[in-house]
């Protein structure tokens, strides 16, 4: 809440700077104009039935809802940006699960070693297999993060910044039919 | 809907809290202390005529010692045999050499051994020490 609000600070601190570069005549209709188009910026949009199943969309595969609304660029970048992000997450946290049960095992045949060089040795693995353990905990942890990030953004970017650039409508378009007609055989059934 | 959102993203972060658990802390090293000081005495000649090798060492800890077993090589670091076992001093003659047909290149090694806890049984077994630094000791054969 806090980031959001301090977020909100800055773009407002940032657009009165550039409008102040731009023109030195500071008067409030030029503030009024500001907190207009920030507001206009900010303003939740009316949600149809379109915009509710593109949201549905996005929330469950981000960019889908984007793709569902026309934006088919942007859409696929959010979705390539989250599915890379989760399957890091999923591919570090396995190898972190594996680790842990690695220690497992070698705590077992460290605490059953009968003597110093076979139980220094298992030490040695242990120690080993820990740093790993909490390399693949950092980077799990840094793709969950970005993966979470990506997905909000994604919501952020459909709610706010994402127009409905309405149905596509099919119709009985030459480049279709030729194109199919390409594809074609004709079958001759009277014979 | 921002709550909503919020939400979502805390809980993916409160799920990425499971952590790496800390290591168990190493017991191996405070069983038995290594025999420090292990060195030669003399390479002199038993009252039968045999070439014999007398070696000294000293351990800081004493408290978990039951005994030490001391090992022979010809051929560092492999095929060491072991020459003595259950010997409860701090100084030993080796004086069944092998054959020695000018000169001989000999290694040895002292390890103690102690006892410890048997995580699964409880019982006290026995636990092979840190090895000592390795005795390099020539030996020529007498004219």
């Amino acid at each position: 809440m806090k980031q959001k609000i301090i977020t909100t600070l800055i773009l407002l601190l940032v657009i009165n700077i550039s409008n102040a570069q731009s023109s030195n005549n500071l008067s409030d209709e030029n503030l009024i104009n500001d907190e207009q188009k920030i507001s206009e910026i900010l303003k939740f949009p009316k949600l149809d039935a379109r915009r509710v199943t593109g949201l549905a969309y996005s929330s469950i595969v981000p960019g889908s809802g984007q793709i569902y609304l026309g934006y088919k660029t942007k859409g696929a970048a959010f979705a390539i940006g989250f599915f890379t992000g989760l399957v890091g997450t999923i591919v570090s946290h396995n190898n972190f699960i594996g680790n842990r049960e690695r220690i497992q095992s070698l705590q077992f045949d460290y605490l059953n070693a009968d003597r110093y060089t076979l139980a220094e040795y298992y030490w040695k693995q242990m120690v080993s297999v820990h740093n790993e353990q909490k390399t693949n905990e950092r980077a799990r942890n840094i793709f969950m993060i970005s993966t979470g990030l990506i997905w909000t953004l994604n919501i952020i970017d459909y709610l706010f910044f994402t127009e409905d650039k309405g149905p596509i409508e099919f119709s009985n378009n030459n480049s279709f039919n030729n194109s199919f007609s390409i594809l074609s055989i004709t079958v001759p059934l009277n014979k | 809907m921002k709550k909503i959102i919020s939400i979502l993203f805390i809980s993916f972060l409160i799920i990425s809290c499971s952590k790496t658990e800390d290591l168990i802390s190493p017991y191996h090293y405070s069983v038995i202390q290594k025999v420090s000081n292990f060195k030669l005495d003399a390479v002199d000649t038993t009252f039968t005529g045999k070439r014999r090798v007398r070696m000294s060492w000293e351990i800081s800890d004493t408290s978990n010692l039951r005994y030490f077993e001391i090992y022979r090589s010809q051929k560092n670091p492999d095929n060491y045999k072991i020459i003595a076992s259950n010997y409860k001093q701090f100084a030993f003659a080796d004086s069944a050499l092998p054959t020695i047909n000018d000169s001989l290149r000999l290694y040895y090694l002292v390890f103690p051994i102690g006892t410890k806890t048997d995580v699964r049984t409880g019982v006290q077994v026995s636990f092979i020490g840190p090895p000592s630094d390795t005795l390099i000791v020539t030996v020529k054969k007498l004219k």
